[in-house]
């Protein structure tokens, strides 16, 4: 927990998001301390990402939403952009532009301000962080999905916005990239800042993850510490399939193992 | 202010790598400038020189000299000055203003569509403005005078953009096939006016239509470049103006706007600058198709794909581009002026081909 004076990361509370006729959100009530890593997980179509683009301002929606304290949409885009960002499932880049330019275009919103002169510092300290320096010069289409997914992931971080919205940023990253991604998370939690992140693998966000919020049709079904959420017969029960949690052998997190009696005969 | 304590300390050991690459690009954009700026005077001094009457350069920098008050020794022939004055300054001003409109209007199209294939001409923009301009011809609309025309062209060739825009995008992005083919319709919507206009018109309307589809420079007029430089030149600032949020909308719509860019208004601006800017390239001298393919796609290659620059060279490269095919135009055969519209499409049909070819290679498909 961080200090009085300080705004909380982010506040859901009765949030309903109606696309059609159907409801993708219904009554979602959910608060992330500044501190904190918050992991948002569920079956496909629970409303992960959804729930995340309505905190990212992106949905109409009921409800309210406040990001660093402040409602969203009051304000106008470039004093959003300084207080969150956003990491996409996709991370398309029209025209060839280069890796570092890209990460570059992560500190537009501090043009104009004291913070550009950090411009050059942050894009070298971000690349450094997820492996990339050495591509800086390489254009962004020349990547591969996973470098793609690092480098997008190192634009995010070097906005340096105390709050950071993460859909699915281990996705296509290879086991040493998701620890390596999930540990930036936990380092800007540490200093001070919030995050959400969606995840599909149960046993990174019970490692990673100070809280664990699980949605299922369009419902926040528990809401809790790793070992509170992630426990077997909610995940059997949620994820319509048999599971295990074992403690990790080495920090005690759950580990979450799927059943798989085909795989034994 | 509070919410900047979340900066996470640096690692300790990274050095910042000297920005090389920026510098090297840098290099590379002076270079280019240079060159386009030193190909353009060159160009139209000899646009200037050659044609039906020969005059050689030293005459054509005597005759402007002359006319800006300078004290110029050597012989001054009436003849030529006029000449000069009358046919083909105007004519190689035109050059000039309408390939940079062109050119920064295939900037502007690409950056907003997300899509490298988006030209005036191509998506039917062109097409557009220049039904509105035949329209003011064979209906003999005179409402604001001698902008009549101009302003139908911007008109119609505004409409014709939202249409394309707002039939062509789907979730922040343009494919191609569905740009394509949306330019396919209103090329063949704009087709069917002109031809409904061609047979209203009378005989002098139809000659007017089919210079306009035709693209020519003949006949331009010292009024009709003070008519457009102008409109040109405000479309050339708000191009200016857009460039940094063009560089974040090639993160797609929602991401642009996570950076903080109002996508939408962007948008809506660089339509109405687009319009603007093939509005007076078409208002006199018909659809030119390609340039504003060709010239962003060669000096993307050149250096890069950031909009600032690319802007400053493609407008240069535009405008030299039309100077030295409008040369062409006049002096390929002796006594005719070829349509030079018909000479940008034969050079820009096979490399917009080319293009087609490469992106499908690239992308594995219509991406």
């Amino acid at each position: 927990m961080t200090g009085v004076t300080v705004a909380t990361g982010v506040t859901v509370s009765r949030l309903g998001v109606v696309v059609g006729r159907r409801a993708l959100l219904t009554d979602v009530d959910l608060v992330v301390e500044r501190g904190e890593v918050l992991a948002l997980v569920g079956p496909n179509g629970a409303g992960k990402s959804t729930l995340l683009r309505a905190i990212a301002g992106d949905v109409d929606h009921t409800g309210t939403v406040t990001v660093d304290g402040v409602p969203a949409g009051s304000e106008p885009p470039i004093a959003t952009a300084r207080r969150r960002a956003v990491l996409e499932q996709e991370h398309a880049v029209a025209f060839g532009f280069r890796v570092g330019e890209v990460v570059r275009m992560g500190r537009a919103p501090w043009r104009g301000t004291d913070r550009a002169e950090d411009d050059d510092r942050v894009v070298a300290r971000v690349l450094d962080q997820v492996e990339l320096a050495d591509r800086i010069d390489q254009t962004f289409p020349s990547l591969s999905g996973g470098e793609r997914a690092r480098a997008s992931f190192a634009r995010i971080t070097a906005q340096e916005t105390p709050v950071l919205l993460l859909d699915e940023p281990t996705a296509a990253l290879d086991l040493r990239h998701q620890e390596g991604v999930l540990r930036i998370a936990r380092a800007h939690a540490a200093a001070g800042g919030a995050v959400v992140v969606v995840l599909h693998d149960l046993t990174l966000a019970g490692a990673y993850a100070d809280r664990v919020a699980m949605l299922a049709d369009g419902r926040l079904v528990a809401d809790g510490t790793p070992a509170e959420v992630l426990t077997a017969e909610r995940i059997s029960t949620v994820y319509r399939h048999p599971v295990t949690v074992l403690p990790d052998p080495h920090s005690g997190t759950p580990v979450v193992v799927p059943t798989r009696q085909e795989a034994v005969q | 202010m509070t919410g900047l304590e979340a900066r996470v300390a640096p690692a300790p050991n990274v050095a910042v790598p000297p920005p090389v690459a920026s510098r090297s690009r840098v290099g590379r954009i002076t270079l280019l400038t240079v060159g386009l700026v030193v190909a353009l005077v060159v160009a139209t001094l000899v646009s200037a020189s050659v044609g039906q009457l020969g005059i050689s350069p030293a005459e054509v920098l005597r005759a402007v000299g002359r006319s800006i008050g300078l004290p110029v020794a050597g012989p001054s022939d009436d003849l030529v000055t006029q000449a000069l004055w009358t046919i083909r300054f105007p004519r190689v001003v035109m050059a000039l203003v309408i390939g940079a409109a062109l050119a920064a209007a295939g900037v502007l199209m690409q950056a907003v569509f997300a899509n490298p294939l988006a030209d005036p001409g191509v998506v039917g923009v062109s097409g557009g403005a220049a039904f509105g301009a035949c329209a003011s011809i064979v209906f003999g609309l005179q409402f604001a005078g001698y902008w009549t025309t101009p302003l139908m062209a911007f008109a119609a060739g505004l409409v014709a953009t939202m249409l394309v825009y707002g039939l062509s995008r789907a979730g922040g992005r343009t494919e191609v096939v569905t740009l394509l083919l949306t330019g396919i319709a209103v090329n063949a919507f704009t087709g069917a006016g002109l031809a409904f206009l061609t047979f209203l018109g009378d005989q002098q309307a139809r000659e007017q239509i089919v210079f306009w589809q035709l693209g020519s420079l003949n006949g331009s007029m010292w009024d009709q470049a003070a008519a457009i430089a102008p409109v040109v030149g405000l479309g050339l600032v708000g191009s200016v103006v857009l460039t940094r949020s063009l560089d974040l909308l090639s993160l797609g719509d929602r991401a642009a706007r996570h950076v903080g860019v109002r996508v939408e208004a962007v948008r809506i601006v660089a339509i109405v600058v687009v319009a603007l800017l093939v509005g007076a390239a078409v208002a006199f001298a018909g659809i030119i198709a390609f340039v504003g393919l060709v010239v962003p796609h060669l000096m993307r290659m050149l250096i890069g794909p950031a909009h600032g620059p690319l802007l400053l060279v493609s407008t240069l490269g535009g405008a030299l581009l039309l100077t030295i095919a409008d040369l062409l135009a006049r002096t390929l055969v002796p006594y005719a002026d070829l349509p030079i519209g018909m000479l940008t499409s034969l050079v820009g049909g096979p490399f917009f081909f080319w293009l087609l070819r490469r992106a499908r290679r690239r992308s594995g498909g219509w991406a």
